[in-house]
């Protein structure tokens, strides 16, 4: 009991390290170039969770986080590096404006499920193409999912502009969706309270469903099972087998899914049609959220609801400060990233604390 | 023979934090003679080197060498001091010649010594004085790569004679050997014995080694619990103080054998171009390619396959279970495995004891539960979902079958010993899959005595249930103790069968080395 | 660990990047500085916008985009220094961020909050009726609210203006135009263009090309550069652009071909001396710049402000470096000016055509 105690505490340890890390290395640079890190943080933290509506842009701004978050936390699991989540997400985007387009007098009930289910099928496609290139010629899957996405963004591109255009704006982005798609902001529903006047909307309650989705998943089922099997322990899969190839491009189907439903947020429950460039680094982000939330699902929340809370108190250092901007936001996650990223060196200082726990591993080493 | 000892250990503790891996050691090693130290794994005998090699300093107690204490700063000062160890796998260079791979880090050289040229002669003239007789030479010029395991191993002794090693530790000497490369380096340890130096081998083969030895350390736990003159001491003493009980006689109990077939290999022979399946190991030499491999197993009866490593068993335990691609037939319980994945395969009915326990047979972080299931898990599902408690409480009775000692089974696999560990894998394996046939490979690599001595048991059990047993192994005692037949595998082809009534060490080994003579 | 290997690249990017907009971030310091000019200015009492707090959203693209954003911060700057206002300008990451920005901007009471370019329309649709004190001023987009001022230009004039210019200039009787992204908007400029070389030179042609079709076209110089050289290459030898800094391009082209380019937006001609024939401006920074006096004086009215020929708010550029080369042509160009300015020249506007 005692042991597991130690041992979950010290799961705790690396992450809160890195995130402490991360945000002294930025205020340390802000205090360099001249200003109060004190006056950064209070800024920071005063715009990100100051009123309802600034606690809404950060919750907005976690949601699609949450799950690219999670897609790359998933190809982690299953021993695979996402970095295409980008594009998935683009591709998911288009495909929820496309059935939006064309379908546009459905009913939300269909409606919705429907768009999400396209989202999920194309970003995960687009997910699988990389799997199947691993799986059958062995090539490495982060290579393909960084070409993937330049082809996703000229392919996403080609049908915002040429086939599904907006013809009443300048923007590069496609027509509105119809009305069964557009899943309202929180604020209109329960006045105010919840989120203020910002865009917040239910796809961060689904968002949140499907990081539960995926606990259960990975805990419970046959699925999670292969798919841990297939990152953490191949070819012990492959003897009892377990068709280690068809894992991963499953593993890639799936990671890419749940980054083409990162759109939701941004397309349905926003800007209700799709933007080039819509994604705005959100897949990219989502590395770093896996990372720092260790592939688990309290930690992705954890990681998500950081970033997002970055990404809007960021935007009003623009505003309050003469010698930051709000790239400090981007500062402070690299540095995170960093941090997490040395987590090896964390935890075996964190075992030289406990020098027990070394012995039990010690002891079974030859 | 010689009054004072050349390395002396008196009593030597290391602990890390609560754990204490060597407690309080005495050791002499007297000048000139063969010795041994045995322990199970885990009983500190790599610690007590690391100790001797300063790669750890002592918590208490203290090193004498030619009867002064010594303290090590680093392995450096052992190493100048006259120690040398030859490691169980051997850091060579395979690109580079025998000789210059003995020179590496000691070269010879006409000249400045970064720009120098290397003098190969002046290194073989000086190699050359210092051995005992040809026995120990190896082909100076040739590619360590194209050279035998043996030979390579005769390099490794020689990089330390190169650099006047007095006392040479072996670590698992025999382990990669065949029998007559055993016997070549026996015969070379007693040339060097004669030469008066000094030689330590650490090991848990008894049998092999105990005979060529004069004294014996054995360790347990991490303490010395017996020592003494191997003249005046039976095996079996040996053994009761390794694993700290006294083992029940073994019996291996024949069974007739029934007719009914669970595995034949038919002309299985794998194709030229590399099989789609097999992305795994494709630096495999040729020698590992199966070429016409034909053999049977009978329920009821216990099947061996002799050779040395790389000879074809690999490929064939993984055609077995379908994960790699030949022609020919393969009949598992009269049903062709061509047409089946290897999940099918699996089902129906074929357990596995894989060669690699880290990497094929358990998936260490997680916990023995966890991989009790792995392959069987579908019994445990209720719609998609596990059912903890009904899985926890099987496997738990699993466990209980094959003894399987840890303090939880929540624990991960990696924390058990290996014994244990091999023990869940058989948990696995048998009482979990319920197999007709069973494949182990290397079943008893790297166990202690107490698991070795239960696999056995279970094996017999298990055969005398009218189970089929396949078993690969490079120790030939094991095989020749289990088997009721034996093929001998050389370079991919069965180069003999033996039926037990003809069973004989040296005829066996002869034909792993390609020296076959018949039936 | 295979994605071991990967990760530590991955690594390495993420730092490279953060060390990118680390030095962006410092960089931005300094200009923050020049952006608080006006605010620290001495003899306050003096200037008539003291204590007048105006707030600038930019595009996308930034206040160093050296173009549409640029002229906008230009003129805000240029505010905050002659009527002594104070200026707080912010740039969106992403479309989402708009709207937080302009709502800060209002709750925090700033009389009037600038909303730089068409991206921003649906945001200001949102924010300005939650507050109807404040006014906001659009540039490039139209939006229909009593407290939205919309400021809008009249792109086609100009383009005429310099078309006409090309028309007279070419030998080969061959011209050529160079758009961004293909948007209404450039085709604003590129009918109006073709339009004026047709009237200067009925035989003259005019070669068409875009950059590309989305926003990464507005960025894209070598493609400028390449897409100059084959008009050139074909014997065309006036080309006018309207692709933003893609259209830096053009002028390496031009100065390699001694051929001659038209520069568009902001004043040109400095970049390759005696290659520039002249620039069409779109004077974003006096639109600001006199909103912004409005403000002050009390006269703010919402509703589209057109800027045109007439105004000055669309112009053509003559400084030393074209002086010389534009003086045969100059006093045809001033009769064409007023022409237009009087409604004697019909200039098609891509904006109407399109609505029939």
């Amino acid at each position: 009991m005692g042991i597991d105690f130690r041992a979950r505490v010290g799961a705790l340890v690396p992450p809160i390290l890195a995130l402490f890390i991360g945000l002294s290395a930025s205020l340390i640079i802000a205090a360099v170039v001249g200003e109060s890190p004190l006056k950064v943080l209070e800024i920071l933290l005063s715009g990100a969770l100051g009123s309802a509506t600034k606690i809404g842009y950060s919750l907005f701004y976690a949601t699609p986080l949450l799950l690219t978050g999670l897609s790359v936390a998933w190809a982690f699991r299953a021993g695979l590096f996402n970095i295409g989540a980008e594009g998935q997400m683009t591709l998911g985007g288009v495909a929820m404006a496309i059935v939006g387009i064309s379908f546009p007098d459905l009913p939300w009930i269909v409606a919705l499920p429907l768009a999400l289910f396209a989202a999920f099928a194309t970003g995960g496609t687009w997910g699988a193409i990389a799997g199947w290139i691993k799986a059958k010629r062995g090539c490495h899957e982060v290579l393909t999912t960084i070409l993937l996405n330049f082809i996703a963004y000229g392919l996403a591109s080609f049908l915002i502009l040429s086939v599904f255009k907006n013809p009443e704006s300048q923007v590069p982005e496609t027509a509105m969706v119809g009305a069964g798609y557009q899943i309202p902001a929180l604020s209109g529903s329960l006045g105010n309270l919840i989120g203020g006047t910002s865009p917040l909307n239910l796809s961060l309650g689904f968002s949140l469903l499907m990081v539960a989705v995926y606990g259960f998943i990975f805990k419970r089922t046959r699925l999670g099972f292969y798919q841990k099997i297939a990152g953490g322990a191949p070819e012990v899969g492959r003897f009892a087998g377990v068709r280690i190839d068809q894992q991963t491009i499953l593993a890639m189907f799936i990671s890419g899914g749940i980054a083409g439903l990162a759109a939701v947020s941004p397309v349905l429950g926003f800007a209700y049609k799709t933007r080039e460039g819509f994604t705005g680094n959100v897949g990219f982000v989502g590395i770093a959220v896996a990372l720092l939330g260790r592939n688990s699902p309290s930690g992705i929340v954890f990681a998500a609801l950081l970033f997002g809370v970055l990404t809007k108190g960021a935007l009003d250092l623009d505003l309050d400060t003469k010698y930051v901007s709000r790239d400090l936001a981007t500062v402070i996650q690299a540095f995170i990233v960093l941090a997490v990223a040395s987590q090896a060196g964390l935890s075996s200082l964190w075992a030289s604390l406990w020098p027990s726990s070394v012995s039990r591993i010690g002891r079974t080493a030859k | 023979m010689t009054s004072q000892p050349i390395l002396e250990t008196r009593d030597l503790t290391k602990s890390f934090g609560s754990f204490t891996a060597v407690a309080g050691v005495s050791l002499e090693f007297a000048t000139g003679q063969i010795h041994a130290v045995l322990g199970e794994n885990g009983a500190g005998k790599s610690t007590l080197m690391k100790l001797l090699f300063g790669l750890h300093r002592p918590s208490a107690g203290e090193i004498l060498l030619d009867g002064e204490k010594v303290s090590w700063r680093s392995s450096m000062n052992a190493i100048a001091r006259g120690l040398g160890m030859v490691q169980q796998h051997f850091s060579l260079v395979d690109t580079l010649s025998a000789i210059d791979n003995i020179m590496l880090g000691a070269e010879v050289c006409r000249g400045p010594s970064l720009v120098g040229k290397l003098d190969r002669h002046e290194a073989i003239a000086r190699l050359e004085k210092l051995l005992p007789s040809r026995s120990l030479a190896v082909p100076w010029d040739a590619l360590v790569g194209t050279l035998t395991v043996g030979q390579k191993q005769r390099v490794e002794i020689l990089k330390l004679l190169f650099r006047k090693s007095r006392i040479l530790f072996l670590d698992e000497p025999t382990a990669v050997l065949t029998p007559t490369e055993i016997e070549e380096l026996f015969s070379v340890l007693r040339e060097l014995k004669a030469q008066g130096r000094t030689i330590v081998l650490i090991t848990h083969k008894i049998n092999e080694v105990l005979h060529i030895c004069d004294t014996y350390t054995v360790l347990r736990a991490g303490k010395m619990v017996t020592r003494g003159s191997v003249s005046t001491v039976t095996i079996d003493h040996i053994v009761e103080s390794m694993i700290g009980r006294k083992l029940p006689d073994f019996s291996v109990d024949r069974h007739p054998t029934t007719s009914d077939m669970v595995l034949e290999c038919l002309d299985v022979k794998e194709e030229s171009r590399a099989g789609r399946r097999a992305s795994g190991d494709d630096g495999t030499l040729s020698r590992g390619k199966l070429n016409d491999i034909s053999l049977k197993v009978h329920a009821g009866e216990i099947v061996g396959v002799a050779g040395v490593e790389g000879s074809g068993q690999s490929h064939l335990v993984e055609v077995l279970f379908g994960l790699r691609n030949v022609s020919g037939s393969v009949k598992i319980l009269g049903k062709d495995v061509a047409a089946l994945n290897s999940r099918q395969i699996r089902d129906l009915g074929i357990g596995l004891v894989p060669e690699d326990r880290h990497h094929q047979g358990l998936w260490l972080d997680e916990s023995c539960f966890t991989n009790m299931v792995i392959g069987i898990e579908g019994r445990f599902l209720r719609g998609q979902i596990f059912q903890f408690r009904d899985l926890e409480k099987t496997t738990a009775e699993w466990a209980r079958d094959f003894d399987v000692r840890a303090s939880s089974l929540d624990l991960p696999v990696g924390r058990l010993s290996g014994g244990n560990q091999q023990k869940v894998i058989f948990a696995r394996e048998v009482s979990g899959r319920k197999p007709k046939l069973l494949v182990c490979h290397q079943p008893t690599r790297g166990v202690d005595l107490g698991a070795i001595d239960l696999i056995h048991r279970k094996l017999i059990e298990l055969r005398n249930s009218n189970l089929g047993v396949l078993v690969l192994s490079s120790e030939l005692d094991e095989l020749l103790k289990l088997c009721d037949r034996i093929y001998v595998f050389f370079e991919g082809r069965v180069v003999c069968e033996f039926a037990r009534a003809s069973f004989d060490r040296m005829r066996i080994g002869a034909a792993m080395t390609g020296v076959a003579d018949g039936h | 660990m295979k994605t071991s290997l990967a990760m530590s690249l991955f690594l390495v990017g993420f730092s490279a990047f953060a060390v990118m907009n680390l030095t962006a971030c410092t960089r931005s310091a300094d200009k923050g500085k020049a952006s608080e000019v006006g605010g620290e200015g001495k003899g306050v009492a003096t200037k008539p916008g003291a204590g007048i707090k105006i707030g600038l959203v930019l595009d996308k693209g930034g206040r160093d985009d050296k173009s549409f954003n640029t002229a906008a911060f230009r003129g805000a700057t240029k505010a905050a220094q002659e009527l002594g206002i104070e200026l707080k300008e912010v740039e969106s990451p992403d479309d989402a961020a708009f709207e937080p920005a302009l709502r800060t901007f209002a709750e925090r009471e700033y009389p009037l909050v600038f909303a730089i370019g068409f991206a921003q329309i649906d945001a200001v649709k949102k924010v300005a009726p939650q507050f109807p004190k404040t006014h906001f001023a659009i540039v490039d987009g139209i939006v229909d609210m009593p407290n939205v001022k919309s400021l809008m230009f009249a792109e086609h004039e100009g383009s005429y203006l310099v078309g006409y210019l090309a028309g007279l200039m070419t030998k080969s009787n061959k011209v050529g135009f160079i758009g961004g992204m293909d948007i209404a908007l450039i085709r604003r400029f590129q009918t109006g263009y073709e339009a004026g070389v047709k009237a200067a030179n009925s035989k003259a042609e005019a070669i068409i090309n875009y950059v590309g079709v989305n926003s990464s076209a507005w960025a894209n110089p070598s493609r400028g550069k390449e897409l100059a050289l084959a008009q050139y290459g074909r014997g065309v030898d006036v080309i006018f652009h309207a692709a933003g800094a893609s259209g830096i391009g053009l002028f390496d082209a031009a100065a390699e071909k001694k051929a001659f380019a038209i520069g568009c937006d902001s004043n040109q001609n400095g970049i390759k001396p005696g290659r520039v024939a002249t620039s069409m401006l779109k004077r974003v920074d006096t639109a600001v710049f006199e909103a912004i006096k409005m403000q002050i004086e009390g006269k703010f009215q919402g509703g589209v402000q057109y800027f045109g020929l007439k105004d000055k708010g669309i112009d053509y550029a003559i400084d030393d470096n074209n002086a010389k080369l534009i003086e045969p042509y100059k006093a045809k160009l001033e009769e064409v000016r007023e022409k237009i300015i009087k409604g004697d020249i019909k200039v098609p506007d891509y904006y109407e055509m399109n609505k029939k």
